[in-house]
């Protein structure tokens, strides 16, 4: 249906055109290679070079990621998400980005790059090792010894810093004097006796009574701090020496981060469009990889769309002295790509449908059947003519002011469609953000306009408009079961279009019009056709849901539960309240926001207009957000679980052309479809 | 004591049918909120857990974690709607008789009830989501779809609040 037919290509090309012809099929961007994978006999036969370029690219790939993420680190002004979403990339083209990449010394900036960053590190490294160090020094700031006794020592004294328990400081002092006495000197400090479980303690004694004093530290739990050999001068000293340090360092990394800004600044934008081009070359070395060949010739196997092969014809048309291509149908067995093709106002919602699953391929791609449907019920669910303004003003700028291609681009155009359908269902259910015209006295005069264009009023008779709901619900699901109907047709499996679809469409459409003659909004005339549709549909499904069961009791047990299924199709459609109650829900919060403000604007004197219009706008833009959140997922759903289960089938594979896949900037001198996101 | 008696029925047939409006409302509001917390707090456990790794997913986090937070409005929104009916939000005042007080009870207990315990499951169904998006960003639009099965619980029974407040006729 609007499935685009697909045609495998297979080309042969001698060796010497191989380069510059997937060189053009990358530009047409409308070709999928086929990935077959070489055979080891051919790999060893096409020489390595595809591969061996493909490994340079690699690299390359690999050392721009780095660049990138380091520059991307120390970038000027940081861009938020939704302004580098929308940003235009900047345009190059493809020999542009060749003579780029030729002509810059990218290993050297590599290098450079390397080198800061491992400056940074070790500034960093250093700076915490300081900061320990100062610590523990702090710890012993009034210590009357110059360190170099407990670095170094000297030729007969030496000395240990170290920490032990607080209870155990008596018995250290008594077995220091008892010990080493008067050869030596002990220094402990508890700096905070009544929380600390540590004192500090330092020992100076002569080496000679180094293992009395061994023997004592062990007694005692002591625990020794070692410090830097370079240590020598008092604490005080050492502290603003290290201190000193501290601020060199601190100054070096300001200047490096300097270089690294400035370097980012000249740099960043060139990376990016060289990381580009090369993942653009790794794609093309990819596919060449990835094809059979011989010692003279490749062979390349590819998916193009029917239509586009004229254009691949001309393309490879310079080469057709040293190429041959055969162009043929899938075969059996062979799944092709799916490529979804719709009017200009029904494609934006293919993001949609691949969201759900791909179409397979030769089968149904409901886009078309879903968008209106979409379309209003999106409208519905938010149902505010106000909030449509909104929405699709907004959009409708950003749209108009942003080039934003793809995926994004699609969707974007899809909630303004969505805005404008908002704007029609709000008009027709008179919710101008919500009560709005009313409540406020100076907006009476826009009444009778607003009256003028009101079908339904979901507030005050939601009875009414639940049936529109419910209508609207069960339209849809018959036309699932149509198209399910038409799609079996097309297959000529006769027996499922008639039995299972058209049994079920003839019950569904009896049973509704049964009601609809019991509720009396259809003359009781019609009750005869009615009951006779009814029939006639049941007893199709009772004589064939069962045709697969082994048993004349098998089959009519099959068939009577068949039956049963209509309590899905009953929930299907009860399911489609949702419209109304979404849209009640924005309508009570609106109507809510607008009492407060009124209270709030009679209520408060003077400042009270002030206040109630912060309320009305804050108010209504998170209503707003909740209410877009929710009309969204909620009339996706509606998609996805009633109608979809009906007919679609998703087991398809989308579309992926070989072409200039770039992230950051836009190459442009290819045609076709290169803008991907 | 004939007097008290007296006093006591008088204000009961002028007053007790809204105040049992009230009572429904705050029964509503508060469980559906409570609800909506429990969900979201659930939610947002796994959306802390995600952002350990990758902070980056703030985003799509915030979007999987505000679904539960819908049944709290709705909640909020049936306790609107009744004290408005009710007359206690000023217009008009209203007679409200006992039984249409207590109507107005019932009509507010599907919300009450189906709001609070579809919020919690819905918290649990959106962590899931959370952790899908953690390793494939690209699903979103899926693992939004998935918590909004367990909401339409809830917009049922909002919708039948609704419905029955508005076929009581005062």
């Amino acid at each position: 249906m609007a499935l685009v037919e697909m045609k495998k290509v297979e080309l042969a090309l001698h060796r010497s055109v191989t380069d510059r012809v997937i060189a053009s099929l990358q530009r047409l961007g409308c070709c999928e290679i086929i990935r077959g994978g070489p055979d080891s006999a051919s790999a060893e036969a096409g020489g390595a070079t595809a591969s061996e370029e493909l490994k340079r690219y690699d690299n390359l790939l690999a050392d721009a990621r780095f660049a990138l993420r380091f520059l991307e680190t120390y970038r000027g002004e940081k861009a938020g998400f939704l302004s580098k979403a929308l940003a235009e990339k900047p345009r190059h083209s493809m020999s542009e980005l060749e003579s780029w990449s030729r002509e810059t010394d990218f290993q050297k900036l590599i290098l450079h790059l390397r080198s800061l960053e491992r400056q940074f590190v070790e500034i960093r490294t250093e700076l915490s090792q300081i900061s320990g160090l100062e610590a523990i020094l702090r710890a012993f700031s009034d210590l009357p010894q110059p360190l170099f006794f407990f670095t170094t020592g000297t030729e007969r004294v030496k000395g240990i810093l170290g920490t032990l328990p607080a209870e155990q400081v008596n018995r250290l002092e008594l077995a220091f004097s008892a010990h080493v006495g008067k050869e030596g000197e002990l220094f402990v400090r508890i700096s905070n006796p009544e929380k600390d479980k540590d004192a500090k303690a330092a020992l100076v004694y002569l080496r000679e009574n180094e293992e009395k004093v061994a023997s004592i530290c062990a007694e005692v739990s002591f625990n020794r701090i070692d410090l830097p050999r370079d240590l020598s001068g008092t604490v005080e000293e050492e502290i603003a020496r290290l201190e000193e340090r501290k601020e060199l360092l601190v100054k070096r990394e300001t200047d490096l981060q300097a270089e690294a800004r400035s370097l980012s600044a000249e740099w960043l934008g060139r990376v990016q469009a060289m990381s580009d081009y090369w993942s653009v070359m790794k794609g093309r070395y990819e596919a060449l990889d990835s094809s059979e060949r011989t010692e003279q010739s490749h062979f390349i196997r590819f998916w193009a769309p029917a239509d586009s092969l004229e254009k691949i014809e001309k393309e490879l048309e310079p080469f057709s002295s040293l190429s041959e291509k055969t162009v043929k149908a899938p075969e059996e067995g062979e799944v092709a790509p799916s490529l979804l093709k719709n009017p200009a106002w029904a494609s934006p919602c293919e993001p949609l449908t691949n969201m759900f699953g791909v179409p397979t391929y030769g089968g149904v791609d409901p886009t078309l059947m879903m968008a209106p449907f979409f379309y209003v019920f999106f409208g519905m669910c938010l149902g505010d003519a106000g909030f449509g303004i909104i929405l699709s003003v907004l959009l409708g700028w950003v749209l108009l002011k942003f080039p934003v291609g793809g995926n994004l681009r699609k969707l974007l155009v899809v909630m303004f469609i969505c805005g404008l359908s908002t704007i029609v269902m709000g008009a027709l259910t008179g919710s101008w953000l919500a009560n709005t015209i009313d409540s406020f006295a100076f907006l009476h005069f826009l009444r009778p306009l607003r009256d003028r264009l009101v079908v339904w009023d979901p507030m005050n008779d939601p009875m009414t408009y639940l049936g529109v709901c419910l209508t609207l619900g069960f339209v849809q699901l018959i036309f699932g079961l149509c198209i399910a109907f038409w799609d079996a047709l097309r297959r000529k499996s006769y027996m499922e279009a008639f039995a299972d679809r058209g049994g079920w469409i003839l019950l569904l459409n009896g049973v509704g019009l049964l009601f609809l003659v019991m509720i009396g909004r259809v003359p009781a005339s019609m009750g005869m056709l009615a009951k006779g549709l009814s029939i006639a549909g049941a007893v199709t499904l009772f004589l064939t849901q069962g045709r697969t069961k082994k048993g004349i009791l098998g089959k009519a047990f099959s068939g009577a539960l068949s039956l049963y299924g209509i309590t899905s199709y009953l929930g299907d459609t009860l399911s489609y309240s949702r419209l109304l109650a979404l849209g009640l829900s924005g309508a009570a919060i609106g109507l809510i926001i607008n009492l407060l403000a009124k209270m709030i604007s009679e209520g408060v004197p003077y400042v009270g207009w002030i206040l109630a219009l912060i309320l009305f706008v804050v108010g209504n833009i998170f209503s707003l957000a909740i209410n877009v959140l929710g009309a969204f997922v909620h009339s996706l759903r509606l998609q996805y679980v009633e109608f979809f289960s009906k007919f679609y089938e998703a087991n398809g594979r989308l579309f992926a052309p070989f072409c200039h896949e770039t992230q950051f900037v836009k190459i442009v001198d290819s045609c076709g479809q290169q803008e991907k996101n | 004591m004939d007097q008290v008696v007296a006093t006591l029925l008088n204000t009961m047939s002028e007053q007790l049918g809204a105040m049992i409006a009230v009572l429904g409302a705050g029964i509503a509001a508060g469980f559906a909120g409570s609800g909506s917390a429990i969900g979201i707090a659930i939610a947002d456990e796994a959306a802390a857990g995600v952002m350990t790794e990758d902070p980056g997913k703030f985003g799509l986090a915030l979007l999987l974690l505000a679904l539960p937070g819908t049944q709290g409005i709705y909640g909020l929104l049936a306790a609107f709607f009744a004290i408005l009916k009710v007359g206690l939000l000023g217009g008009a005042a209203v007679k409200v008789t006992i039984w249409q007080g207590i109507g107005i009870f019932g009509s507010l207990m599907p919300i009450a009830i189906a709001c609070y315990y579809s919020a919690v499951a819905q918290g649990k169904a959106s962590a899931g989501a959370i952790l899908l998006i953690s390793k494939r960003p690209e699903e979103i639009g899926k693992a939004v779809i998935l918590p909004a099965m367990v909401e339409t619980y809830a917009v049922l029974a909002l919708l039948l609040s609704i419905i029955l407040m508005n076929s009581i006729k005062l």
